[in-house]
């Protein structure tokens, strides 16, 4: 029974398509890692700011900020990673590279294939989570997080903390 | 005359040694296989463990220790998706391989057609179709020596791929046609499996996201209030005495400095 729908699932005609592309097609194997990976976080990152306003073991003034923070990187990791790795992944941005970094395959068809399907797979995750992820999206989250405090201590006519 | 001469050869060596790097750069790059969720847990790993703290804490103007906080819990995060997630995945992986080495989600219409997730089932094909090719031309088998026991002990790589067409270069079309269909064959079932490994994989991780979230925030705390606590033990002097809510709300309604023990405004 298990067997049976495992089967009919792995041989349905979306998931069939979606490994035979994953397996041919450079930029669409690219956008599914990534698009993986952000699915992960923003997952992660709804459940920890959950969890930290919840915890009571975080003292008070540093619950806030850990769960504003939270939030912040939430919508930041999502916009910075899918707008990073769509330029990266591009025919555009990737030509651009290997035509220059694989020049020594020209002569050798299908070694230059191989190396231009896993620099579209390696820069896109490498860029995507790291630079725009780990960079940028901190970067944002911050000053979200800073600038929603402001607001808060504005409205309710409190001096904000911030120095 | 002479400097010229030095400069010439210095960019001429400079040159060289940058054209050897990117040709050793191209090289691994066209090795490299199986590139997946593997990858992106490591990417994601390494950004956590060490980029994310750092510009948590460079960038942000909260106070020291409310950046430290936030920023601490990245590599706490890390730490528990490197030794949790990550055997999970692994096993879960290798279980998924087994399962599909064994025809587990193989139907028959599909395999038919040449779409297979069986591995091993192709694999054992090819072999004992290219061994059968091989009987009949000694040129081959002379060849394929080697390429047949990496085949056997370690199964499809990238190498063999580029092996075969060398070793039935100038063969019968024929004979050519039929070994190609039947690696295509294994190479695909082999990239199926892999893709297939990797979307289980990550059903498997947003499965198990709760679980390591209630972990980190169970541990993240603790952590972080022995790592305080150590500081303070450390060096007494640099302790900061809490206002109570009161006195902060009084003083920040008539907007005066709070006052911490050394004397510096909260």
């Amino acid at each position: 029974m298990i067997q049976k729908v495992a089967s009919s699932i792995a041989n349905s005609s979306i998931v069939k398509n979606h490994i035979v592309k994953s397996a041919t097609d450079p930029k669409f194997l690219a956008r599914t890692l990534l698009i993986t990976s952000v699915s992960k976080d923003v997952f992660a990152y709804a459940l920890r700011v959950k969890n930290t306003l919840n915890n009571d073991e975080i003292p008070k003034e540093k619950k806030n900020f850990t769960a504003k923070m939270d939030a912040a990187t939430c919508a930041a990791t999502a916009v910075t990673q899918i707008g990073a790795g769509f330029i990266v992944s591009s025919e555009k941005f990737q030509s651009f590279f290997t035509d220059k970094l694989f020049k020594s395959l020209k002569d050798s068809p299908k070694e230059l294939k191989n190396a231009k399907a896993a620099f579209n797979a390696v820069s896109t995750l490498v860029l995507a989570s790291i630079g725009a992820k780990r960079i940028l999206t901190p970067l944002f989250a911050t000053k979200i997080a800073s600038y929603n405090k402001e607001q808060k201590g504005e409205k309710s006519g409190n001096i904000s903390l911030k120095a | 005359m002479k400097v010229q001469n030095n400069i010439s050869i210095n960019n001429q060596t400079n040159f060289t040694g940058a054209s050897k790097l990117s040709e050793k750069i191209a090289k691994k790059f066209a090795k490299a296989g199986n590139i997946g969720e593997g990858t992106s847990i490591a990417c994601d790993f390494l950004g956590k463990a060490v980029v994310v703290p750092a510009v948590i804490m460079l960038a942000s103007s909260e106070p020291k220790e409310n950046k430290e906080f936030s920023a601490f819990k990245n590599p706490v995060a890390a730490f528990i998706q490197l030794g949790l997630e990550v055997p999970v995945l692994m096993a879960g992986s290798k279980i998924v391989g087994d399962l599909a080495d064994k025809g587990y989600f193989d139907k028959a219409k599909n395999a038919r057609k040449g779409f297979s997730y069986n591995e091993k089932l192709q694999r054992e094909k090819f072999i004992d179709t290219f061994e059968k090719i091989a009987d009949k031309t000694p040129k081959i088998k002379e060849k394929s020596k080697d390429f047949l026991t990496s085949i056997k002990d370690g199964g499809y790589t990238k190498k063999a791929a580029e092996d075969i067409v060398e070793i039935l270069d100038g063969a019968d079309d024929k004979i050519k046609t039929a070994a190609i269909k039947s690696f295509k064959n294994f190479e695909h079932a082999h990239e199926n499996k892999f893709h297939l490994q990797n979307r289980i994989c990550f059903v498997a991780a947003l499965l198990l996201t709760p679980f390591l979230c209630a972990i980190e925030n169970y541990i993240h705390p603790k952590i972080m209030n022995k790592i305080y606590e150590k500081r303070a033990a450390k060096n007494p002097s640099k302790m900061v005495k809490m206002p109570n809510i009161e006195t902060f709300l009084n003083h920040a309604k008539g907007a005066v400095p709070i006052q911490n023990k050394q004397g510096g405004a909260l």
